[in-house]
């Protein structure tokens, strides 16, 4: 076969090019005939004298080009085609889509001559210019140009400014985003490698008129550009290049003078981004019209609090990379401090918090420099005000400016121990500075200082925080003074001063002088305090656990105050709280050292098994959630082992075991099979939660229960004695005992959230029990129970979407009672709608809407009332379409339900009225009809007897006021 | 709004912290009277009229200045502006006004005046913001009714 006929391309020509196309490229790929040969046949078209015919032969042998693979043709092929497309882009206008398409595919040759391309692109910019094009044909220019800048450097580094005059011609005056985005991709990385020549100046000019970018996407457009994404790809090309840093600068601090959002943020973030990319002697030159442009913004501030975060953001990160040339960064900061210092001195001045905003940024940037100058203001100015003893009395005075100092202080002495410049501040500033602070501090030793009150300490709590900070700055002298003073704290009988954080800043800085000072005078008197005391030791000393210097000793302490034989019942309850608050902070490998070397999990369970003197409730509590954390951390083996070993001997029916039973089994690892226990451990738990007394030990049977099922392994053993425990539970049922309806709720419970089929049975012998004489509103209650998530209850295995099951079955169950509005009905199907997914209940609202109406306007059962309410307030808050449409029902429903009216509680009328007022968030049109009614009727509930409610109509009725008036907005 | 600000670096003094909800408060069965601080949370936080800062921040409303009779049912509220000769007094006692209007039940009289002393035009302004009629009328002043609703929309 040879190459196509004359008859077969004419045919091609009128007919579909890109078939003909690709069945050409494929023969060409195959060998059969070469590219000279098919351009010497296509010749009448290529040469002829029609510009339609020329149009159609470069057509179509572009798109052979294009179909082609890359490596198929040869350089002297490549170097003949270049030329030729030379020559062709002289021609017609018409002509140039289809010169552009086989160019950009003969650039993209494997084996192109470099000379070659310089040759087209020469012609090209010569002959054309690209903005004279069609979109799609810009596209594919800047595609090219995309390529060839990342794979012929050299080339076009030697056609030195024809290229880059060229390029700049291109993109000047582009206005299609998807080109933008194309160029704004490339040049970032182009302008860093190529040398700009005296063009810097052009092309950042071209780049700078975009800025800030105005860009709305349309919805539709499939390329998905947003202006944000073309904003940043912008800011990245005009920070490229330090030679642009001039008019980057003055360009950044022009708009920023715009009364557009947009425009300052994009400034802002410009100028951001400059002081990463640009050395600090480049920008130096311009930092006092930057900071002139940034002080507008942020000195007093704007009213946008993005706008004065971005700034003080971008002035940190100028200040921060000036830092790196300590004679620039002075320079800045002498300017920046000069401005805000005189502010600092004044709380009450307006300029102050911005101020201070202001110069925490400067220690951020250069810790040392700038945190010496900001001390010492606060140093003199600390120096000028007495400090005052009896600060409530006197209406604040001194000691409130003392305490916003110290605020601001702490945050210096943290910001410098972050820069690690801590060491580095002026020591004359510091010691006097922390003087003054560890004075305040010791004011609690004075006599006078017994009726103080909690909220009197504000000053001491700012002066401990500062003392933290400053920790590793404080000389020898001033750490015995602190010492002293914590001492007296921790033993003072009435004031409670969290100190945690400065015994462990001190603790891991100065370990033995602590412990001389501090833990062995709260240890040698440990006995002889009072309960209050105790307690606020333990407080103070368990965060000190992780430091190993300390680990021993207080573990000491601990164990010994709750396992010793003759410590008495409050004594030994505080040991038991710190021990559970101590297995709640420390991590897994602590607790499992810990049991290993002393068997705590043996210890708890004695001492709770133990009879004489028999242990108060809240112990138990305490001993059950200590050993559920311990169980929690073991391995596996281990945990199965304790349960084998302690399980059979526990008796149910005491409290002490079930609590016991409580602390093993509440956390058990759901892979621990039970099986050999089970059966009994439902026995008698059954048994207790129905004969029990006590609510409180009744409500540990049942979560147990629940826990249990829900993790028992799937077999027809486990599944039968469950079974036979219903059976015995609805016997109960059936003599009208009410316990038992409670302790079915629990177990359905474990079922549905581990989705056992055995549930869908549960749930429908509860829903028959809603037509009950006596037991119906236990049975709505179990609704509740099985709907409510308990966070502290283990249920480790959850079906996937057991709620909208759960939801389903109820709605199947209950559907023909509802429409017909049976009030037990409703009440137990609201407590299911409270757990469901709202995305659930947006499904099916047609059905759900009339229900929850009806609940709004039939006034007997608060708590039901609540639930409608909250989920109601749920769905207006996304501005749901089908309220919205129903707005005529609601409005006069919450404003009937905004008045008092016994037996409903306040928190109803404060729902409702939180309604009305989201309600206000619809469009105005919809709301005006009811404006007058609202206003008129809400006038009553400002004058409700309980204040909360008045502050819910004042705040729902000031927003009605609002709809449809004129605020200026 | 007018072009230029009268006092442009007026000091700004700290607000109070928010009322702490009490045992009380939740209990249905007690009644909570109206008191000072549920007036000053009224009025609190009201716009002032020149900068973005709370009336309660600039010390123009403060507690102190409040008296309430819940049994008499009356309100009587002293205002301070921030100079003697502020011309926006007017719109801040209006703004109060309105706020108390739409805020507290139609039971109460309520009072609105300049802190003696405080202010040049002290008894002109203290007789406009008692007259019903120019109170009224003033809201049906479309400019001026989106000046005061501007004022009184911030939250609370």
């Amino acid at each position: 076969m040879t190459t196509p006929t004359l008859a077969t391309l004419e045919k091609a020509l009128k007919g579909d090019p890109t078939a003909a196309a690709t069945q050409i490229a494929n023969e060409l790929t195959a060998g059969i005939y070469r590219i000279d040969a098919l351009a010497e046949q296509l010749g009448f078209a290529l040469t002829s004298p029609e510009t339609e015919q020329r149009v159609a032969g470069t057509t179509l042998f572009s798109a052979v080009l294009s179909d082609l693979p890359n490596d198929v043709l040869n350089a002297k092929e490549l170097e003949f085609l270049c030329t030729f497309y030379t020559d062709r882009l002289r021609d017609h206008h018409n002509v140039m889509p289809a010169i552009i398409a086989g160019m950009s595919a003969l650039v993209r040759m494997k084996n192109v001559p470099g000379e070659s391309v310089t040759q087209l692109l020469h012609a090209f910019f010569e002959c054309t210019t690209c903005q004279s094009q069609t979109r799609s044909d810009r596209t594919q220019l800047f595609d090219m140009f995309k390529f060839l800048t990342s794979h012929f450097q050299p080339e076009l580094t030697k056609m030195a400014g024809d290229f880059l005059y060229g390029l700049i011609n291109s993109i000047d005056g582009e206005r299609d985003p998807r080109n933008l985005d194309i160029i704004f991709n490339f040049m970032p990385e182009f302008i860093s490698q190529y040398p700009l020549l005296h063009l810097a100046e052009e092309l950042v000019e071209v780049l700078a008129c975009y800025f800030p970018i105005d860009f709305n996407p349309s919805k539709q457009d499939p390329a998905a550009i947003t202006r944000d994404a073309l904003a940043e790809k912008l800011t990245n090309c005009l920070v490229a290049s330090e030679q642009f840093a001039e008019v980057t600068v003055s360009l950044a601090v022009e708009k920023l003078q715009s009364e557009l959002l947009v425009a300052k943020l994009d400034s802002i973030e410009l100028l951001h981004q400059a002081a990463l990319k640009f050395k600090p002697a480049a920008l130096e030159p311009y930092f006092p019209q930057i900071w002139q442009a940034l002080k507008a913004e942020t000195f007093p501030g704007s009213e946008n609090a993005d706008v004065v975060r971005n700034a003080l953001k971008a002035l940190a990160e100028l200040l921060k990379c000036a830092a790196k040339e300590p004679s620039i960064s002075h320079n800045h900061q002498s300017i920046v401090l000069g401005v805000v210092l005189p502010h600092l001195s004044d709380m009450h001045h307006r300029l102050f918090p911005p101020a201070t905003a202001i110069a925490l940024m400067c220690v951020s940037g250069d810790a040392q420099y700038a945190g010496d100058k900001i001390l010492n203001t606060f140093l003199i100015k600390l120096q000028t005000i007495e400090l005052n003893t009896t600060s409530s009395s006197s209406g604040g005075g001194g000691n409130e400016e003392r305490i916003k100092f110290y605020h601001i202080m702490s945050q210096v002495y943290k910001l410098a121990g972050l820069r690690d410049a801590l060491d580095k501040l002026d020591k004359s500033i510091l010691l006097p500075l922390q003087d003054d602070v560890i004075a305040a501090l010791r004011l609690c030793e004075r006599e006078d200082f017994e009726d103080k009150q909690p909220e009197d300490l504000e000053l001491q709590r700012a002066a401990l925080q500062v003392l933290c900070k400053c920790a590793p700055a404080l000389s020898e002298s001033q750490r015995a003074l602190i010492y002293k003073c914590l001492v007296q704290l921790i033993s003072h009988p009435h004031i409670d001063l969290d100190f945690k954080s400065l015994t462990v800043s001190l603790g891991a800085l100065q370990p033995v002088e602590l412990q001389s000072n501090f833990i062995d005078i709260c240890m040698r008197n440990f006995d002889i305090f009072s309960e209050f005391i105790k307690r606020k030791i333990y407080t103070n000393l368990l965060p000190l656990m992780p430091q190993i210097a300390f680990t021993q000793r207080i573990l000491e302490l601990v164990m010994q105050q709750a396992f010793a034989a003759n410590v008495v019942e409050p004594t030994r309850l505080l040991a038991l709280e710190a021990l559970s608050s101590l297995l709640d902070q420390e991590d897994q490998r602590f607790v499992v050292e810990l049991q290993q070397q002393s068997n705590l999990l043996h210890k708890l369970i004695e001492l709770a098994q133990q009879t004489q003197p028999e242990l108060s409730l809240p112990s138990l509590e305490l001993i059950a959630a200590a050993l559920s954390r311990i169980m929690q951390h073991l391995p596996l083996s281990e945990q199965s082992a304790i349960v084998s070993e302690y399980l059979p001997t526990l008796q149910l029916q005491l409290a002490t075991n079930l609590y016991v039973a409580k602390g093993l089994l509440g956390y058990l690892h759901k892979d621990i099979t039970l099986d050999d226990h089970f059966e009994r451990l439902l026995d008698d738990l059954t048994k207790l939660s129905l004969n029990a007394d006590n609510e409180q030990l009744r409500g540990i049977a049942h979560r147990l229960l629940c826990s249990l099922v829900n993790k028992m392994d799937n077999n027809s053993t486990n599944r039968d004695h469950v079974k036979r425990i219903t059976q015995r539970l609805k016997a109960a049922i059936k003599e009208g005992d009410e316990h038992a309806v409670h302790a079915l709720a629990w177990i359905a419970k474990g079922l549905v959230v581990a989705g056992f089929e055995e549930a869908a049975d549960m749930v429908g012998d509860l829903s028959e029990l809603l037509e009950h004489p006596t037991l119906s509103s236990a049975a709505a209650v179990a609704f509740d129970v099985i709907a409510t998530e308990f966070p502290e209850l283990d249920l480790p295995v959850v079906k996937f979407l057991y709620q909208q099951k759960f939801f389903q079955t109820i709605m199947g169950k209950l559907g023909s009672k509802l429409s017909k509005y049976c009030e037990h009905h409703v009440k137990a199907f609201i407590y299911v709608l409270k757990a469901t997914p709202h995305s659930v209940l947006k499904l099916n609202i047609e059905q759900l809407g009339p229900l929850l109406f009806t609940t709004l306007d039939t006034h007997n059962d608060a708590h039901s009332l609540c639930i409608a309410l909250g989920i109601c307030a749920n769905f207006v808050h996304h501005q749901d379409e089908y309220f919205q449409a129903h707005l005529g029902h609601i409005i006069p429903s919450c404003l009937e339900l905004s008045k008092q009216k016994p037996p409903l509680n306040m928190q109803v009328r404060i729902a409702a009225l939180q309604l009305l007022y989201d309600i206000t968030k619809y469009p105005t049109y919809l709301l005006l009809p009811h404006k007058v009614d609202v206003t008129l009727v809400l006038a009553a509930a400002l004058d409700d007897p309980k204040r909360l409610v008045r502050n819910a109509a004042v705040m729902a009725r000031n927003a009605w006021y609002l709809v449809g008036a004129p605020t200026g907005d | 709004m007018p072009t230029e600000i009268e006092n442009l670096n007026p000091s700004v003094y700290g607000k109070i912290k928010e009322r702490q909800i009490t045992a009380k408060d939740e209990d249905e069965s007690i009644v909570d009277p109206f008191d000072k601080r549920e007036i000053f949370d009224l009025i609190r936080n009201i716009n002032d009229p020149e900068h973005p800062l709370s009336l309660e921040e600039l010390h123009v409303v403060q507690e102190e200045l409040i008296n309430v009779s819940d049994k008499q049912n009356s309100v009587h509220i002293n205002f301070t502006p921030t100079i003697p000769h502020c011309s926006m007094a007017t719109l801040i006692g209006l703004s109060i006004r309105v706020k108390l209007l739409r805020s507290l039940p139609p039971r109460f009289k309520v009072t609105v005046e300049i802190t003696p002393g405080t202010h040049a035009s002290e008894l002109a302004v203290n007789k406009q913001l008692a007259d019903k009629e120019r109170v009224a009328a003033a809201l049906e002043n479309q400019h001026l009714a989106e000046v005061i609703n501007q004022c009184i929309s911030a939250k609370g």
